[in-house]
């Protein structure tokens, strides 16, 4: 509380000081962050991170990243959830104001630009994996899959039973809706498995036995009503779910198989068609208000202990990678990427 | 305070042309929603007043054992979130469980479907219709129904004749009431019924979909299909308190 | 006939009481307020079940219940045939006027609708809503429409609460009247004296539940068989004479010594003042302070004066009623 308070007052006496102490402060924040991220005086610093992210980022932004990013740097955190398109409508339509931006997937950041933001960095990806009820009577075979005693393949042919019950969310709101369903056709061609599989397992796009609001799917899982759901591997860990990983070429978690992923398309309700992209956690920074903090936000993401934490929530680390005008991005972005 | 409470309204309308209106409404499948909320509303209403408007009475009039207890539990669903009743009635009514297990003996589903939908309006609207509708009831004199007793009516008829046509102001508002509630219901129905859209549901996932501006003309049609039954009722009960 | 003994628990005692009322007998309940008078009609109509006792009306058994037991009979309210009229006119407020009076659909044969209408003077009322009625026209419609329906036994519960004096003699008679035509046992109940003793055959005294005396108006006043219903009656002074106390009731009293008359007190003028066509004189005597009425005037407070009261009832300490000076009314 007193701490706080002090902020308040540093902020006060500071406001107007200009770019100076802005960047002083920084140099000190990425000073901290190096050495020892538990300093005991934060560095002298004003305004705070307004972080929006993708719904999936909740518990370790919330729990973990904001108030390590806090601690290490002096700045406030706050942070909001949504699906990413649903936050990326509400940015643009002035809903909300945040000045982070963190996306599942590069596309709603787009949706943004060049309005708000004209580039954005890959800081980690986020793989799909499928989670268990560990109530479900097919829950002995999909633990055998998931400790690799019985081949990937199974999960396929157990999911395509027509007492399988299968849970997803919705691929016309949601990246990782759509990621499920390429993930069910691209294992379709890598396992060989008949024609017509994936329709078999995923019905119709928006089949109602099996698509679900996210929260909805979780509390179902877990109280046994399905065999298995669609999961970031960041949530199986941070719910303790048992879960069933996949590799690679089909868990949308590593920017390098784009083209692999690519292969596989979906036509959504409304008409449009997309294809299969990495599930990328994508970052930007949007809007002037408090613009260090949220530079220093971005950065913290790329540094050491950030980056730490991304990979124990259940994030794949990729290398970091600025996409679009570099020349607009803050120089503490520029900064932490050159250090990376 | 007036215009503040309808400020949001006033935005809405701001904020809405009429091509937007058109080009969102015009949509191939747009109108599914509105008619899905419509009859959806409309079952959970009917069986609401169907079950909901004897408990009523009987409340009212006390005939209850253990009234307390009865309204306390009213009280209760009135109170927990409507998101934490969707997620109880997952436990409740999802398969797996005693209720979904009997539903789907007769090959009914609770989950994702017009059932669920029916069923997560039900639970919004009920505590509303009922408190509403026993307040009503409360509000006409006991004595006036002896006194039709002892004219010689019995029970059924003092009701037809006497309770309900005096209960029936009190009762055209709760029936309006648990009617907004139920077509408005949103926080239950987003957890056990996720499908078949309605306009609440629509509006989520257009607002997901392709932003504010072409959901916010779901909200206007939510508006105009759920007003004129309350403001029917009101303008009819306010007439007829004025007449007694 | 109506045949009640009965036992109905309330918060502060218990209302128990027994009388019967035979066909065209006019019985009044009399009694202060909260007495338990309002209890006898509704379980006499159905309206609360006695713990206790039994209800009969025209030889039909309405309520039978041994204390502990299930009842073994319960004819509910609306197979009674029991009409009351209470306080409250309770007209349904949704319906005309015309519609209340036509309400029941067991409408009395011998009552024609016309005749009550004509009598009760509301013919320009047919049309109006109850809404719309005076007080006293509220309770004219609820009488006729009591009237109207086909019962076997007239309950009123302090009825005229909304009519001026003329209209009360009028009532009165049109109720007298009708409850001999119909020869039907009818009940009034009411906490003011006149109003009973002018409706009835037969007075019951009550009083905290229970039935004190029942007799003839003019026997219950005049000869009370306890301190407490002369009390209840109207007797205000109370004076001890050897032993024995004597009721004085403030119109039994005679200016002067009249030793045939009664016993004959001395006392002491507190005050006096005028009173209807006499005066009102409140007295001290022996101690006691007694209110009477008297035809003439008497000295300024301080003077002493003889009085004689006539005829009064005597009581022991205890309350219970002596003996009695008698004397043959004209």
């Amino acid at each position: 509380m007193g701490w706080k308070r002090a902020v308040g007052i540093r902020r006060a006496l500071r406001r107007g000081a200009g770019l100076g102490v802005v960047v002083a402060g920084l140099g000190l924040a990425g000073a901290a962050c190096g050495s020892n991220p538990a300093t005991a005086n934060p560095p002298a610093v004003s305004g705070a991170a307004s972080v929006a992210y993708a719904g999936s980022l909740q518990l370790l932004d919330e729990k973990v990243i904001g108030p390590a990013f806090s601690k290490a740097t002096g700045y406030g955190y706050q942070g909001r959830g949504g699906g990413s398109f649903g936050v990326a409508q509400q940015i643009q339509s002035n809903e909300i104001s945040p000045n982070v931006f963190e996306s599942i997937g590069a596309a709603p950041i787009t949706l943004l630009e060049p309005k708000f933001t004209s580039w954005y960095v890959q800081v980690a990806a986020s793989p799909i994996v499928v989670a268990y009820s560990p109530k479900s009577p097919f829950a002995p075979q999909l633990r055998a899959i998931a400790e690799g005693h019985e081949p990937l393949s199974d999960l396929f042919t157990l999911m395509e039973q027509p007492g399988f019950h299968l849970g997803r969310t919705n691929p016309d709101t949601d990246p990782q809706g759509q990621a499920f369903c390429e993930m069910v056709q691209l294992a379709g061609a890598r396992y060989h498995l008949p024609p017509g599989t994936a329709a078999k397992i995923l019905g119709p796009l928006d089949n109602p036995s099996q698509v679900f609001a996210e929260t909805a799917l979780e509390a179902r899982l877990q109280a046994g009503q399905l065999d298995a759901a669609s999961a970031f591997l960041s949530q199986a860990i941070q719910l303790h779910l048992p879960y069933i990983a996949l590799p690679s070429a089909i868990d949308f978690g590593d920017p390098l198989l784009a083209s692999t992923y690519a292969r596989a398309a979906l036509t959504l309700t409304g008409g449009k068609s997309v294809h299969g992209v990495p599930l990328v956690v994508d970052v930007t920074v949007i809007g002037a208000h408090d613009r260090a903090a949220a530079a220093a936000f971005v950065a913290y993401l790329l540094s050491s202990s950030g980056r730490g934490e991304l990979r124990r929530g259940g994030y794949s680390l990729v290398t970091p990678w600025l996409v679009g005008r570099a020349s607009a991005a803050p120089k503490a972005v520029r900064h932490a990427l050159a250090g990376s | 305070m007036w215009v503040a409470l309808l400020g949001p309204v006033i935005v809405l309308l701001a904020h809405l042309t009429p091509r937007a209106i058109l080009a969102s409404l015009s949509a191939p499948g747009s109108l599914g929603p509105l008619a899905v909320s419509i009859e959806a509303s409309a079952v959970a209403l009917g069986v609401l007043v169907v079950i909901g408007t004897p408990l009523a009475y009987l409340l009212a009039r006390e005939r209850l054992p253990a009234p307390r207890l009865w309204e306390a539990g009213l009280l209760v669903s009135l109170l927990l979130p409507p998101l934490v009743i969707g997620l109880l009635l997952v436990f409740m009514v999802g398969p797996a469980t005693p209720i979904g297990e009997a539903l789907s003996k007769i090959h009914l589903s609770a989950t994702n479907t017009f059932l669920a939908l029916v069923i997560a309006e039900i639970y919004e609207a009920a505590p509303y219709y009922v408190l509403g509708a026993q307040a009503a009831f409360a509000a006409v004199d006991r004595r006036l129904e002896e006194q039709a007793g002892m004219l010689g009516d019995p029970p059924g008829r003092v009701l037809r004749r006497v309770s309900l046509p005096l209960a029936a102001p009190g009762l055209a508002m709760a029936l309006a009431t648990g009617w907004a509630r139920a077509i408005g219901a949103f926080g239950a129905v987003i957890i056990i019924a996720y499908h078949p859209y309605g306009l609440p549901m629509q509006i989520w996932v257009t607002l997901d979909e392709t932003g504010l501006a072409s959901a916010l003309p779901f909200a206007l049609v939510l508006l105009v299909v759920a007003l004129p039954l309350p403001l029917l009722a009101y303008g009819w009960s306010t007439r007829a308190r004025a007449r007694h | 006939m109506l045949e009640l003994d009965i036992e109905v628990p309330r918060r502060r005692f218990s209302v128990a009481v027994a009388f019967s009322v035979g066909v065209g007998e006019r019985f009044a309940l009399f009694g202060p307020s909260g007495a338990g008078k309002t209890t006898v009609l509704e379980a006499v109509a159905g309206l609360v079940g006695p713990q206790r006792g039994s209800v009969s009306l025209a030889g039909q058994l309405l309520w039978a219940k041994a204390d502990g037991r299930r009842s073994s009979t319960q004819v509910p309210s609306w197979r009674r045939g029991v009409a009351l009229l209470r306080q409250e006119p309770s007209l349904f407020p949704h319906l005309s006027v015309q519609a209340n009076l036509t309400y029941s659909r067991r409408r009395s044969g011998t009552a024609d609708l016309g005749r009550l209408v004509n009598l009760l003077d509301l013919e320009g009322l047919l049309d109006a809503r109850p809404s719309d009625l005076s007080g006293g026209q509220a309770q004219r419609a609820a009488l006729a429409r009591a009237l109207a329906s086909d019962c076997r036994a007239l309950l009123l519960d302090e009825p005229y609460a909304g009519l001026d004096a003329a209209l009360r003699r009028q009532v009165t008679a049109l109720v007298r009247d009708e409850v001999d035509r119909r020869a039907i046992p009818a009940v009034l109940v009411s906490h003011e004296l006149a109003e009973a003793q002018a409706f009835a055959d037969t007075l019951g005294v009550i009083d905290e539940g229970r039935l004190l005396q029942v007799g003839t108006p003019h026997e219950v006043v005049l000869h009370p068989t306890s301190r407490r219903v002369a009390e209840v009656v109207g007797y205000q002074g109370f004076v001890a004479i050897d032993g024995a106390i004597v009721g004085v009731h403030p119109e039994r009293v005679r200016l002067g010594a009249h030793p045939r008359m009664g016993p004959v007190l001395s006392g002491r003028v507190v005050r006096a003042r005028p009173a209807g066509t006499g005066f009102e004189a409140d007295l001290s005597v022996g101690g006691a302070e007694l209110t009477c009425r008297l035809e003439a005037g008497i000295g300024s407070p301080g003077a002493t004066v003889e009085i004689t009261v006539i005829d009064p009832p005597m009581f022991r300490p205890d309350g219970s009623v002596v003996s009695q000076h008698r004397e043959v009314l004209a």
